[in-house]
Protein backbone atom coordinates (compact mmCIF):
# COMPACT_ATOMS: atom_id res chain seq x y z
CA UNK A 1 0.00 0.00 0.00
CA UNK A 2 1.28 3.24 -1.22
CA UNK A 3 0.00 6.74 -0.60
CA UNK A 4 -2.17 6.42 1.97
CA UNK A 5 -3.08 8.64 4.57
CA UNK A 6 -3.36 7.86 7.89
CA UNK A 7 -5.32 9.53 11.03
CA UNK A 8 -4.51 9.20 14.50
CA UNK A 9 -8.22 10.07 16.04
CA UNK A 10 -8.10 10.64 19.66
CA UNK A 11 -11.86 10.81 20.40
CA UNK A 12 -14.60 8.93 18.86
CA UNK A 13 -16.43 11.63 17.83
CA UNK A 14 -13.27 12.81 15.77
CA UNK A 15 -12.97 8.62 14.18
CA UNK A 16 -16.73 9.72 12.88
CA UNK A 17 -15.83 12.87 11.43
CA UNK A 18 -12.94 11.80 9.50
CA UNK A 19 -15.03 8.46 7.99
CA UNK A 20 -17.97 10.63 7.22
CA UNK A 21 -15.79 12.94 5.44
CA UNK A 22 -14.00 10.32 3.48
CA UNK A 23 -16.58 7.49 3.31
CA UNK A 24 -15.84 4.06 1.61
CA UNK A 25 -12.19 5.46 0.80
CA UNK A 26 -11.41 5.17 4.35
CA UNK A 27 -10.79 2.15 6.44
CA UNK A 28 -11.08 1.65 10.17
CA UNK A 29 -7.58 -0.06 11.78
CA UNK A 30 -7.69 -1.35 14.93
CA UNK A 31 -4.84 -3.96 15.42
CA UNK A 32 -3.69 -4.57 11.85
CA UNK A 33 -4.23 -8.50 12.22
CA UNK A 34 -6.58 -8.53 9.51
CA UNK A 35 -6.97 -5.43 7.49
CA UNK A 36 -2.66 -5.38 6.72
CA UNK A 37 -3.60 -9.25 5.87
CA UNK A 38 -6.19 -7.81 3.26
CA UNK A 39 -4.37 -5.16 2.43
CA UNK A 40 -1.21 -7.17 0.94
CA UNK A 41 -3.67 -9.51 -0.76
CA UNK A 42 -5.04 -6.35 -2.46
CA UNK A 43 -7.84 -7.20 -1.10
CA UNK A 44 -8.58 -3.90 0.70
CA UNK A 45 -9.64 -0.98 -1.46
CA UNK A 46 -8.81 2.58 0.49
CA UNK A 47 -6.96 5.37 0.50
CA UNK A 48 -7.29 6.19 3.93
CA UNK A 49 -6.87 4.89 7.69
CA UNK A 50 -8.34 5.60 10.72
CA UNK A 51 -6.41 4.13 13.38
CA UNK A 52 -8.49 3.45 16.71
CA UNK A 53 -5.66 2.23 18.50
CA UNK A 54 -5.64 6.06 20.42
CA UNK A 55 -8.96 6.27 21.54
CA UNK A 56 -8.96 6.01 25.43
CA UNK A 57 -12.85 5.73 25.12
CA UNK A 58 -12.27 2.38 23.25
CA UNK A 59 -10.04 0.28 25.27
CA UNK A 60 -10.10 -1.33 28.18
CA UNK A 61 -12.29 -3.31 30.94
CA UNK A 62 -14.52 -1.94 33.40
CA UNK A 63 -17.16 -3.49 35.70
CA UNK A 64 -20.02 -1.69 36.68
CA UNK A 65 -23.38 -2.66 38.40
CA UNK A 66 -22.77 -5.99 37.10
CA UNK A 67 -21.92 -5.30 33.68
CA UNK A 68 -18.31 -6.06 32.30
CA UNK A 69 -17.63 -2.97 29.59
CA UNK A 70 -14.94 -4.53 27.39
CA UNK A 71 -13.44 -1.88 25.13
CA UNK A 72 -13.32 -3.22 21.18
CA UNK A 73 -9.93 -1.62 20.73
CA UNK A 74 -9.07 -3.69 24.13
CA UNK A 75 -5.87 -6.52 22.64
CA UNK A 76 -6.69 -9.57 23.47
CA UNK A 77 -3.58 -10.14 25.91
CA UNK A 78 -5.22 -7.30 28.01
CA UNK A 79 -8.63 -9.48 27.65
CA UNK A 80 -5.97 -12.26 28.93
CA UNK A 81 -4.35 -10.99 31.23
CA UNK A 82 -7.39 -9.37 33.38
CA UNK A 83 -8.43 -10.82 36.38
CA UNK A 84 -12.12 -10.10 36.05
CA UNK A 85 -12.37 -12.25 32.62
CA UNK A 86 -10.43 -15.01 34.02
CA UNK A 87 -12.87 -15.51 37.32
CA UNK A 88 -16.40 -14.30 35.64
CA UNK A 89 -15.89 -14.76 31.66
CA UNK A 90 -13.54 -18.44 31.92
CA UNK A 91 -15.46 -19.10 28.79
CA UNK A 92 -13.89 -15.98 26.95
CA UNK A 93 -10.76 -16.23 28.48
CA UNK A 94 -10.86 -19.59 27.16
CA UNK A 95 -10.80 -18.49 23.27
CA UNK A 96 -8.28 -15.74 24.12
CA UNK A 97 -5.52 -17.57 25.37
CA UNK A 98 -5.84 -20.19 21.88
CA UNK A 99 -6.06 -17.00 19.59
CA UNK A 100 -3.00 -16.20 17.47
CA UNK A 101 0.50 -16.89 19.53
CA UNK A 102 1.91 -13.54 21.69
CA UNK A 103 2.48 -11.50 19.00
CA UNK A 104 -0.51 -11.15 17.62
CA UNK A 105 -2.81 -11.22 20.89
CA UNK A 106 -0.63 -8.19 21.45
CA UNK A 107 -1.80 -6.00 18.63
CA UNK A 108 -5.41 -7.67 17.58
CA UNK A 109 -8.62 -6.82 19.27
CA UNK A 110 -11.46 -8.03 20.33
CA UNK A 111 -13.11 -5.79 18.33
CA UNK A 112 -11.39 -6.28 15.21
CA UNK A 113 -12.24 -9.96 15.83
CA UNK A 114 -16.42 -8.86 16.04
CA UNK A 115 -16.05 -6.59 13.04
CA UNK A 116 -14.26 -8.99 10.72
CA UNK A 117 -17.00 -11.39 11.58
CA UNK A 118 -15.19 -14.48 10.25
CA UNK A 119 -17.31 -17.79 11.23
CA UNK A 120 -14.18 -18.57 12.68
CA UNK A 121 -13.43 -16.13 15.08
CA UNK A 122 -12.99 -17.28 18.52
CA UNK A 123 -14.07 -14.49 20.61
CA UNK A 124 -17.38 -14.59 18.59
CA UNK A 125 -19.06 -17.77 20.24
CA UNK A 126 -18.08 -16.69 23.99
CA UNK A 127 -19.47 -13.49 23.00
CA UNK A 128 -22.55 -14.83 21.93
CA UNK A 129 -23.04 -17.20 24.71
CA UNK A 130 -22.96 -14.55 27.04
CA UNK A 131 -25.29 -12.32 25.44
CA UNK A 132 -22.95 -9.25 24.63
CA UNK A 133 -24.13 -5.89 23.29
CA UNK A 134 -22.61 -3.92 20.86
CA UNK A 135 -22.88 -0.34 21.21
CA UNK A 136 -22.92 1.18 17.19
CA UNK A 137 -22.12 4.86 17.24
CA UNK A 138 -22.28 7.20 13.65
CA UNK A 139 -22.62 10.89 13.51
CA UNK A 140 -26.54 9.93 13.63
CA UNK A 141 -26.52 8.52 17.47
CA UNK A 142 -26.02 5.49 19.00
CA UNK A 143 -28.09 1.78 19.04
CA UNK A 144 -27.07 -1.09 21.14
CA UNK A 145 -27.18 -4.58 19.04
CA UNK A 146 -27.17 -8.17 20.38
CA UNK A 147 -24.34 -9.90 19.35
CA UNK A 148 -27.01 -12.61 18.05
CA UNK A 149 -28.28 -10.18 15.66
CA UNK A 150 -24.91 -8.43 14.26
CA UNK A 151 -23.62 -11.78 12.43
CA UNK A 152 -25.58 -11.07 9.44
CA UNK A 153 -24.22 -13.29 6.83
CA UNK A 154 -19.92 -14.43 5.89
CA UNK A 155 -17.50 -11.64 7.07
CA UNK A 156 -20.87 -9.25 7.49
CA UNK A 157 -22.61 -7.42 10.02
CA UNK A 158 -25.51 -5.74 10.89
CA UNK A 159 -23.60 -2.36 11.16
CA UNK A 160 -23.64 0.00 8.99
CA UNK A 161 -20.81 1.72 6.81
CA UNK A 162 -20.45 4.71 8.90
CA UNK A 163 -21.23 2.66 12.50
CA UNK A 164 -18.23 2.38 14.58
CA UNK A 165 -18.53 -0.19 17.06
CA UNK A 166 -17.69 1.40 20.33
CA UNK A 167 -18.55 -0.50 23.14
CA UNK A 168 -19.33 -4.43 24.06
CA UNK A 169 -21.61 -4.94 27.12
CA UNK A 170 -21.63 -8.55 28.66
CA UNK A 171 -23.83 -8.76 31.59
CA UNK A 172 -22.03 -11.11 34.25
CA UNK A 173 -23.70 -14.62 34.33
CA UNK A 174 -23.15 -15.22 38.10
CA UNK A 175 -25.11 -11.52 38.77
CA UNK A 176 -27.21 -11.64 41.41
CA UNK A 177 -26.33 -15.19 42.95
CA UNK A 178 -27.35 -17.16 39.53
CA UNK A 179 -24.89 -20.17 39.39
CA UNK A 180 -23.39 -20.23 36.14
CA UNK A 181 -19.87 -21.31 34.37
CA UNK A 182 -18.73 -21.80 30.44
CA UNK A 183 -16.20 -23.26 28.83
CA UNK A 184 -14.48 -23.02 25.07
CA UNK A 185 -12.38 -25.18 23.24
CA UNK A 186 -10.87 -24.94 19.56
CA UNK A 187 -10.30 -27.95 17.08
CA UNK A 188 -6.93 -26.96 15.31
CA UNK A 189 -4.09 -28.62 13.73
CA UNK A 190 -1.28 -27.21 15.53
CA UNK A 191 -1.60 -25.75 19.06
CA UNK A 192 -0.67 -21.85 18.02
CA UNK A 193 -1.19 -19.42 15.05
CA UNK A 194 -4.11 -21.58 13.38
CA UNK A 195 -7.55 -20.56 12.75
CA UNK A 196 -10.38 -23.00 14.18
CA UNK A 197 -11.07 -26.01 12.07
CA UNK A 198 -14.21 -25.65 14.69
CA UNK A 199 -14.66 -24.17 18.10
CA UNK A 200 -17.50 -24.22 20.59
CA UNK A 201 -18.68 -22.34 23.06
CA UNK A 202 -21.11 -23.47 26.03
CA UNK A 203 -22.26 -21.80 28.88
CA UNK A 204 -24.58 -23.08 31.77
CA UNK A 205 -26.69 -21.95 34.33
CA UNK A 206 -27.94 -24.57 37.20
CA UNK A 207 -30.84 -24.15 39.30
CA UNK A 208 -30.32 -23.83 42.64
CA UNK A 209 -30.95 -27.28 43.45
CA UNK A 210 -27.53 -28.05 41.01
CA UNK A 211 -29.29 -30.58 39.33
CA UNK A 212 -31.29 -29.08 36.62
CA UNK A 213 -30.26 -26.51 33.92
CA UNK A 214 -32.03 -22.73 34.32
CA UNK A 215 -30.47 -22.04 31.02
CA UNK A 216 -28.37 -22.47 28.59
CA UNK A 217 -26.48 -21.26 25.91
CA UNK A 218 -24.44 -22.97 22.81
CA UNK A 219 -23.06 -21.61 19.90
CA UNK A 220 -20.55 -23.20 17.46
CA UNK A 221 -17.70 -21.81 15.18
CA UNK A 222 -17.27 -22.79 11.07
CA UNK A 223 -20.39 -24.62 12.06
CA UNK A 224 -22.20 -22.41 9.28
CA UNK A 225 -21.23 -19.55 7.47
CA UNK A 226 -21.21 -17.30 10.14
CA UNK A 227 -21.15 -18.00 13.86
CA UNK A 228 -24.14 -19.95 15.48
CA UNK A 229 -26.59 -20.37 18.09
CA UNK A 230 -27.86 -23.47 18.76
CA UNK A 231 -31.17 -22.37 19.87
CA UNK A 232 -33.53 -24.95 19.86
CA UNK A 233 -31.03 -27.01 21.84
CA UNK A 234 -30.90 -24.34 24.46
CA UNK A 235 -34.04 -24.31 24.60
CA UNK A 236 -34.93 -28.04 25.12
CA UNK A 237 -31.82 -28.20 27.60
CA UNK A 238 -34.14 -25.61 29.73
CA UNK A 239 -35.23 -27.57 32.81
CA UNK A 240 -33.21 -30.52 32.11
CA UNK A 241 -31.17 -32.56 34.17
CA UNK A 242 -27.44 -31.08 33.74
CA UNK A 243 -26.10 -34.37 32.52
CA UNK A 244 -28.35 -33.54 29.20
CA UNK A 245 -25.59 -30.79 28.44
CA UNK A 246 -23.34 -33.60 28.03
CA UNK A 247 -24.74 -36.30 26.53
CA UNK A 248 -23.42 -36.50 22.98
CA UNK A 249 -26.97 -37.49 21.74
CA UNK A 250 -28.08 -34.35 22.23
CA UNK A 251 -25.05 -32.79 19.99
CA UNK A 252 -25.60 -35.18 17.69
CA UNK A 253 -29.43 -33.47 17.10
CA UNK A 254 -27.61 -29.86 17.42
CA UNK A 255 -25.34 -30.45 14.53
CA UNK A 256 -28.12 -31.95 12.59
CA UNK A 257 -30.82 -29.17 13.05
CA UNK A 258 -28.67 -25.92 13.88
CA UNK A 259 -25.39 -26.09 11.60
CA UNK A 260 -24.35 -25.95 8.09
CA UNK A 261 -20.96 -28.02 7.90
CA UNK A 262 -18.97 -28.03 4.88
CA UNK A 263 -15.88 -29.18 3.44
CA UNK A 264 -12.84 -26.74 2.93
CA UNK A 265 -9.90 -26.51 1.77
CA UNK A 266 -8.51 -27.40 6.05
CA UNK A 267 -11.46 -29.73 7.07
CA UNK A 268 -14.12 -31.95 5.81
CA UNK A 269 -17.84 -31.65 6.85
CA UNK A 270 -17.53 -34.66 8.16
CA UNK A 271 -14.40 -34.74 10.32
CA UNK A 272 -16.46 -31.55 11.37
CA UNK A 273 -19.13 -33.30 12.72
CA UNK A 274 -16.89 -35.63 14.46
CA UNK A 275 -15.21 -33.56 16.78
CA UNK A 276 -18.17 -31.46 17.36
CA UNK A 277 -19.83 -34.14 18.65
CA UNK A 278 -17.21 -34.39 21.18
CA UNK A 279 -16.36 -31.21 21.88
CA UNK A 280 -19.85 -29.78 22.77
CA UNK A 281 -20.34 -32.17 25.41
CA UNK A 282 -17.02 -31.80 26.54
CA UNK A 283 -17.45 -27.98 26.46
CA UNK A 284 -20.76 -28.58 28.92
CA UNK A 285 -18.68 -30.62 31.28
CA UNK A 286 -16.10 -28.56 31.75
CA UNK A 287 -18.67 -25.62 32.43
CA UNK A 288 -20.42 -28.56 34.95
CA UNK A 289 -17.47 -28.71 36.56
CA UNK A 290 -16.29 -25.12 37.03
CA UNK A 291 -19.42 -24.74 39.23
CA UNK A 292 -18.25 -27.77 40.81
CA UNK A 293 -20.95 -30.12 39.43
CA UNK A 294 -19.45 -33.93 38.57
CA UNK A 295 -21.72 -35.66 35.95
CA UNK B 1 0.86 10.60 2.75
CA UNK B 2 4.24 10.94 4.13
CA UNK B 3 4.29 12.18 6.96
CA UNK B 4 8.06 13.18 9.97
CA UNK B 5 7.26 10.87 12.78
CA UNK B 6 9.49 10.75 15.40
CA UNK B 7 10.16 7.25 17.81
CA UNK B 8 12.35 5.94 20.42
CA UNK B 9 14.38 3.06 18.78
CA UNK B 10 16.94 0.91 20.70
CA UNK B 11 17.53 3.63 23.25
CA UNK B 12 18.08 6.67 20.78
CA UNK B 13 15.03 9.18 20.11
CA UNK B 14 15.18 9.01 15.75
CA UNK B 15 12.89 10.38 13.00
CA UNK B 16 11.62 9.13 9.70
CA UNK B 17 9.43 10.39 7.17
CA UNK B 18 7.02 7.44 6.28
CA UNK B 19 3.93 6.85 4.34
CA UNK B 20 0.62 5.94 5.68
CA UNK B 21 0.74 2.46 3.86
CA UNK B 22 3.95 1.72 5.15
CA UNK B 23 4.72 -1.16 7.49
CA UNK B 24 7.13 -0.89 10.63
CA UNK B 25 9.08 -3.91 9.21
CA UNK B 26 10.05 -1.74 5.73
CA UNK B 27 10.92 1.40 7.75
CA UNK B 28 13.39 -0.30 10.13
CA UNK B 29 15.36 -2.55 7.29
CA UNK B 30 14.97 0.46 4.68
CA UNK B 31 15.75 3.68 6.46
CA UNK B 32 17.68 2.32 9.39
CA UNK B 33 19.73 -0.48 7.87
CA UNK B 34 18.30 -3.07 10.67
CA UNK B 35 18.85 -5.80 9.00
CA UNK B 36 18.42 -8.25 11.78
CA UNK B 37 14.27 -7.50 11.02
CA UNK B 38 13.45 -10.26 8.87
CA UNK B 39 10.86 -10.49 6.41
CA UNK B 40 9.29 -13.65 5.49
CA UNK B 41 5.90 -14.66 5.33
CA UNK B 42 4.57 -10.94 5.63
CA UNK B 43 1.41 -11.59 7.33
CA UNK B 44 2.31 -12.23 10.95
CA UNK B 45 2.69 -16.24 11.34
CA UNK B 46 6.42 -16.95 11.35
CA UNK B 47 7.65 -14.57 13.57
CA UNK B 48 10.82 -13.30 11.74
CA UNK B 49 10.08 -9.70 11.68
CA UNK B 50 9.18 -9.61 15.59
CA UNK B 51 10.44 -6.32 17.70
CA UNK B 52 9.71 -5.02 20.91
CA UNK B 53 7.30 -1.71 21.02
CA UNK B 54 6.78 -0.68 24.73
CA UNK B 55 7.61 -4.10 26.37
CA UNK B 56 5.01 -5.95 24.12
CA UNK B 57 6.53 -8.35 21.28
CA UNK B 58 4.91 -7.93 18.19
CA UNK B 59 5.40 -8.37 14.66
CA UNK B 60 6.57 -5.77 12.37
CA UNK B 61 5.24 -7.13 8.98
CA UNK B 62 1.87 -6.23 10.61
CA UNK B 63 2.30 -3.33 12.21
CA UNK B 64 1.69 0.45 10.37
CA UNK B 65 5.06 2.31 11.01
CA UNK B 66 2.69 5.68 12.03
CA UNK B 67 2.16 3.89 14.99
CA UNK B 68 5.32 3.89 16.23
CA UNK B 69 5.27 7.45 17.00
CA UNK B 70 5.69 8.16 20.15
CA UNK B 71 6.77 4.86 20.84
CA UNK B 72 9.66 2.36 21.99
CA UNK B 73 10.63 0.12 19.71
CA UNK B 74 13.91 -2.51 20.15
CA UNK B 75 15.11 -4.35 17.20
CA UNK B 76 17.89 -7.19 17.96
CA UNK B 77 20.66 -4.73 17.03
CA UNK B 78 19.72 -2.65 20.44
CA UNK B 79 19.94 -5.58 22.77
CA UNK B 80 24.04 -6.00 22.49
CA UNK B 81 26.21 -3.40 24.29
CA UNK B 82 27.89 -1.35 22.31
CA UNK B 83 31.15 -2.62 22.98
CA UNK B 84 29.87 -6.05 21.49
CA UNK B 85 29.18 -7.66 24.19
CA UNK B 86 26.14 -9.92 23.78
CA UNK B 87 22.73 -9.52 25.94
CA UNK B 88 22.74 -12.93 27.86
CA UNK B 89 19.67 -14.38 26.29
CA UNK B 90 22.01 -14.24 22.86
CA UNK B 91 25.31 -15.94 25.30
CA UNK B 92 22.70 -18.39 25.99
CA UNK B 93 21.26 -19.35 22.26
CA UNK B 94 25.04 -19.90 21.39
CA UNK B 95 26.01 -21.76 24.51
CA UNK B 96 22.73 -24.07 24.21
CA UNK B 97 23.13 -24.05 19.89
CA UNK B 98 19.76 -22.73 19.24
CA UNK B 99 20.67 -20.63 16.59
CA UNK B 100 21.54 -22.85 13.09
CA UNK B 101 20.61 -21.21 10.22
CA UNK B 102 19.93 -17.84 11.78
CA UNK B 103 16.89 -16.58 10.50
CA UNK B 104 14.57 -16.82 12.71
CA UNK B 105 16.79 -16.31 16.06
CA UNK B 106 16.45 -12.40 15.98
CA UNK B 107 12.46 -12.68 16.50
CA UNK B 108 12.93 -15.70 18.76
CA UNK B 109 15.44 -13.79 21.21
CA UNK B 110 12.92 -10.74 21.11
CA UNK B 111 10.06 -12.71 22.13
CA UNK B 112 12.62 -14.54 25.37
CA UNK B 113 13.58 -11.10 25.77
CA UNK B 114 9.70 -9.66 26.19
CA UNK B 115 9.14 -12.43 28.46
CA UNK B 116 11.75 -12.30 30.68
CA UNK B 117 11.61 -8.91 31.42
CA UNK B 118 8.08 -9.70 32.00
CA UNK B 119 8.37 -12.85 33.74
CA UNK B 120 11.91 -13.33 34.92
CA UNK B 121 11.01 -17.12 35.99
CA UNK B 122 8.68 -18.37 33.31
CA UNK B 123 8.12 -22.54 33.49
CA UNK B 124 8.79 -24.33 30.04
CA UNK B 125 4.87 -23.71 29.16
CA UNK B 126 5.27 -20.11 29.89
CA UNK B 127 8.42 -20.02 27.62
CA UNK B 128 6.90 -22.37 24.58
CA UNK B 129 3.64 -19.74 24.74
CA UNK B 130 5.84 -17.08 24.30
CA UNK B 131 7.73 -18.24 21.37
CA UNK B 132 4.76 -19.99 19.81
CA UNK B 133 4.44 -17.40 17.18
CA UNK B 134 8.07 -17.69 16.16
CA UNK B 135 8.82 -20.76 13.66
CA UNK B 136 12.14 -22.35 13.62
CA UNK B 137 12.49 -24.82 10.69
CA UNK B 138 16.12 -26.13 11.95
CA UNK B 139 16.13 -26.59 15.99
CA UNK B 140 13.18 -28.54 16.57
CA UNK B 141 12.71 -25.63 19.15
CA UNK B 142 14.24 -27.90 22.25
CA UNK B 143 17.66 -25.97 22.20
CA UNK B 144 15.54 -22.61 21.81
CA UNK B 145 13.33 -23.74 24.87
CA UNK B 146 16.71 -24.70 26.50
CA UNK B 147 18.64 -21.45 25.80
CA UNK B 148 15.30 -19.21 27.44
CA UNK B 149 15.45 -21.22 30.50
CA UNK B 150 19.11 -20.77 30.73
CA UNK B 151 19.04 -17.26 30.21
CA UNK B 152 16.30 -16.55 33.06
CA UNK B 153 18.83 -18.87 35.38
CA UNK B 154 21.71 -16.44 34.59
CA UNK B 155 19.79 -13.53 34.95
CA UNK B 156 18.24 -13.96 38.25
Amino acid sequence: MKNIEYFKPTTIDQALRVKQEMGREACYIAGGTDVLVLAREKKLDCRALISLRRIPELAGISLQDDVLHLGPATTLTDILENGEVARELPILHDAVQVMGSTQMRNMATVGGNVMTAASSGDTLGPLLCLDAVCRLVSPGGERRVPMDEMFVGPRTTAAEPDELLAGLEIPLPAAGGAISSGAFFKLTRRAAMDLALINVAVQLWVNPDRATIAKARLAAGVAAPTPVRLKQTEEELVGAPVAEATKEQVAIRAIGRECRLRDSDRCSAWYREEMLRVLIPRAAALALERMGIAV
Amino acid sequence: MKRMIEFELNGQQVTAEVDGGDLLLSVLRDQFDLYGVKESCGAGECGACTVIIDGRAVTSCLYPAMEAEGRSVTTIEGLAQPDGTLHPIQESFIEKGAVQCGFCTPGNVLSAKALLDKNPDPSEQEIRTAIAGNLCRCTGYHQIVEAISHAAGRKS
